[in-house]
């Protein structure tokens, strides 16, 4: 696993590639709250996520409460099947991924 | 016939008078629900067993009745006389269908089939059935044993709801609640999942290793709780899951429950399981609860956990409880009554009637050894045999409530036959008398209940005018008094009118004018043969076949009837009977040579003649102490020997309030008497009942104490009446 992360103008771009499960899932959590701390939007491209797990989807669960609480934007996107399949299993696209559907509100951030 | 089928007739015929009984409750309380499910219940018993023994039509009709009434018990259907008069004749017709039925010859013959259709006719009626649809309902009744299920229960569909909540742990375990939801997939349609985090703790504390995770899923498909439960067994240690049944399945568990065969031992927790709606796993840990409540001194009932915690749907417990009710109901009637074929009974009696003969005559034959020890044992015997003797009488003793039950529908269809209103006050249903006795009255009882409605008890106007209210009453009462049941029908009504007794009476040439006579004589002459006043004849009573034919039925039972009359109050019709025709007690006396003897029960004492006064001896009357007591000597009465005895004795007896002096020779004491009846020739003999048999062999003669009271108080004295005495017949003992 490796996350990859840049931070301009308060939008911190972010990349996940490789598992996400129970046993990378607390380092990513340390890194993406840290992320989330430093910047004003997020954006988590999950399109090179190889594994997902409960484990991690907590993470994700516990990333969009945090930004929610901290009114910062949080964007997932480019997931592939993988993530897709989870989402799809726990009925919680629509809840974590409403947003990123929304052209209006992924171009504006684009740099 | 087939055991089976004989099963099903007395089933059916004691569903049916259940389902009668229900219905004329229903008619003073209309929203009495139990009533209502018991009538239910009934017909859709019949139903059921009648489908399985193949008749159809009693399957049709009754199908009919149980819808009609399944819109009753929804409440779709009010509660109107009307509506209960037709489903009591559908009670009778049904009744005569499964006679039919039996029979061989389902749907009865011409009658009963216009019977049938004509109900059919007013129960699709009361459907919104027109003709073209009933063939339809036809079809879906000829599959017995189908459960139907209710289309107004599919209120909120099909859907399993899945409530869970993993354990921190899961995930540490090694398992991941995305495989139990993703095999849970594989079970049915997952209609709907929410994924709920709002147990996972702020930031900081959240430890990516837990779990935190909770769901509430629907699911749709073909799956009972076990198998949903099952998805979840890994974890069940470490999760919070309830599973709710689809709401449809409701009536699905409803008719399980019903279903569910009496296994002796069903408790609440047991029905819920067996029937699906609950699982093994939430019952236990229910009980565990009730458990940990009673250790603190609480206690909730197993239904209500369950409720509480949700586990089952409050109407499913409420089903389960009903169904454990009657299960304790019916194992309560089982514990306390076994069938047993009345000949069977018959025969067993006969044999404790021989049983007492022969010990009587062992008892003499040890006395005249006189050695102690065979005495004293067969002292000890003879009291085993008066103990069977009771135990064995008493298994033929039923109450008569049951009888007095069946005046609750003929009161009902003559009171509106006859447009009168008339309430029934039952009391005694639990006095209990010999089974024979209790079949023969059922005439005679409904006689007097027929003729109080029809003769005694006034329209309504003519009530209210007379200043009293216009509901009629009619009392039936049942009491025991010594050794007798004492039956009465009392009315309300106008009483009975001595000036038309005593006119009727002189045109039919029973009395002389010139005779002066008590209010009491005058009454008792409604029972002479040919004798009724009703100026109109209806077809209710007053066929003047009426009174004599019950005063004859129950003479035959060695039995009396009186009646008493108060103008313009009412009357009241007293049966008096022995609780039994087989053995009773007796009291041996000695006239002469030959033993006779007197029913103990109604031996008030025995008092020496010889010490008496004599001057007033003379008479046939003695003072005994202030009271004028009529007696008359049994000696001169049966043209006995008059052999020169020391002292004489007079048994004092009583019957119905009066008493008489029998003067015999000798007093021999208690003595268990098998009643024989006397054979037809004999059977109008004054003065004597019956007869029985001795130790000895020899014949006694029983005493007829009702009639000798009833003749002496009348006559003072029996030779007032002219009787010289009477032949006896020459008997001899086999």
């Amino acid at each position: 696993m490796s996350l990859k992360a840049r931070t301009s103008k308060g939008k911190c771009k972010a990349k996940i590639e490789g598992d996400m499960t129970i046993y990378t899932a607390g380092e990513i959590k340390d890194k993406l709250l840290q992320k989330l701390d430093g910047c004003e939007a997020m954006e988590l491209d999950l399109s090179q996520v190889t594994e997902l797990d409960t484990s991690g989807f907590q993470v994700l669960a516990l990333l969009k409460r945090e930004a929610e609480r901290r009114e910062k934007e949080l964007q997932l996107k480019g997931h592939g099947h993988i993530v897709q399949d989870v989402f799809a299993l726990f009925h919680v696209t629509d809840q974590l991924v409403a947003a990123y559907a929304e052209p209006e509100q992924t171009s504006p951030g684009r740099v | 016939m087939d055991e089976s089928v004989q099963i099903f007739e007395t089933e059916a015929h004691e569903l049916l008078d259940d389902m009668e009984q229900s219905l004329l409750e229903l008619e003073n309380n209309p929203d009495d629900l139990d009533h209502i499910n018991s009538v239910f219940r009934a017909a859709h018993t019949i139903k059921g067993s009648s489908g399985l023994f193949g008749y159809e039509c009693v399957v049709t009709f009754t199908h009919l009745v149980e819808s009609l009434l399944d819109r009753v018990r929804a409440g779709e259907q009010e509660i109107v006389p009307e509506l209960l008069t037709l489903l009591l004749s559908c009670c009778d017709v049904m009744a005569q269908l499964v006679d039919a039925a039996i029979a061989d010859q389902d749907g009865g013959d011409d009658e009963v089939q216009q019977k049938t259709l004509t109900l059919s006719q007013q129960l699709n009626t009361y459907l919104g059935i027109t003709p073209a649809d009933t063939d339809q309902t036809t079809v879906t009744t000829a599959e017995p044993g189908m459960k139907k299920f209710e289309p107004t229960d599919i209120v909120l569909g099909d859907n399993w709801h899945i409530s869970i909540h993993f354990g921190h742990d899961v995930l540490r375990n090694g398992m991941d609640p995305l495989s139990f939801i993703r095999y849970l997939g594989t079970l049915g349609d997952i209609v709907n999942l929410v994924t709920l985090w709002d147990e996972m703790p702020a930031v900081d504390d959240m430890d990516t290793e837990s779990c935190y995770l909770g769901f509430e899923i629907e699911i749709t498909g073909n799956v009972d709780k076990q198998a949903i439960e099952d998805v979840f067994q890994f974890v069940m240690d470490d999760c919070r899951l309830y599973i709710l049944p689809p709401l449809s399945n409701l009536s699905l568990y409803e008719n399980l429950i019903e279903q569910l065969v009496n296994d002796g031992s069903l408790l609440l927790g047991d029905i819920l399981v067996q029937s699906g709606a609950a699982t093994q796993r939430e019952i236990d840990e229910a009980l565990q609860h009730q458990e940990g409540q009673q250790a603190i001194g609480q206690s909730e009932p197993l239904g209500k956990i369950l409720r509480q915690e949700g586990v089952v749907h409050p109407e499913v417990i409420e089903v389960a409880a009903k169904k454990q009710q009657q299960v304790r109901e019916k194992q309560n009637l089982a514990g306390k009554s076994i069938r047993v074929s009345a000949d069977k009974l018959e025969q067993l009696i006969d044999l404790v009637g021989e049983l007492v003969i022969s010990s009587a005559n062992t008892k003499l034959l040890g006395n005249r050894t006189r050695d102690t020890a065979l005495i004293e044992s067969l002292e000890n015997m003879s009291r085993l045999v008066e103990d069977i003797r009771d135990t064995g009488l008493g298994l033929r003793m039923v109450p008569i409530g049951e009888t007095f039950n069946r005046f609750r529908r003929v009161v009902r269809d003559l009171s509106q036959t006859m447009h009168k209103d008339i309430e029934l006050e039952l009391s005694g249903g639990d006095k209990e008398l010999d089974k024979t006795v209790v079949e023969k009255i059922g005439d005679p009882l409904m006689h007097l209940v027929r003729n109080s409605i029809d003769h005694g008890i006034e329209p309504a106007e003519q009530r209210l005018q007379q200043g009293k209210p216009g509901k009629g009453k009619l009392r039936l009462n049942a009491y025991h008094d010594s050794g007798t049941i004492v039956i009465e029908v009392e009315d309300d009504g106008g009483g009975l009118s001595r000036e038309k007794i005593l006119a009727k009476a002189e045109q039919q040439g029973l009395i002389n004018p010139s005779q002066t006579l008590t209010d009491q004589e005058v009454y008792r002459l409604i029972f002479e043969p040919g004798f009724s006043t009703a100026e109109q004849v209806t077809d209710v009573s007053g066929r003047g076949v009426g009174m004599d034919v019950v005063r004859r039925n129950i003479e035959s039972l060695r039995g009396q009837v009186d009646v008493e009359s108060w103008p313009g109050k009412g009357s009241r019709f007293s049966i008096r009977l022995p609780l039994t025709l087989a053995i009773i007690d007796g009291f041996l006396v000695k006239v002469g040579d030959s033993s006779y003897v007197i029913p103990l029960d109604m031996v008030e004492e025995c008092v020496e003649l010889s010490g008496m006064a004599g001057g007033e001896q003379a008479n046939d009357y003695i003072n005994l102490r202030g009271e004028v007591l009529p007696f008359i000597r049994l000696g001169e009465l049966f043209q006995e020997t008059q052999n020169q005895v020391k002292r004489e004795n007079i048994v004092v007896t009583q019957f119905a309030g009066q008493k008489a002096g029998l003067v015999v020779d000798e007093l021999l004491g208690e003595y268990q008497t098998v009643i024989k009846p006397l054979s037809r020739i004999f059977a109008h003999l004054d003065g004597v009942s019956g007869a029985t048999i001795l130790g000895s062999g020899e014949v006694a003669m029983i005493i007829n104490v009702p009639e000798l009271v009833q003749q002496v108080a009348m006559n003072g004295g029996w030779r007032a009446r002219g009787g010289g005495g009477l032949e006896m017949p020459s008997m001899q003992a086999h």
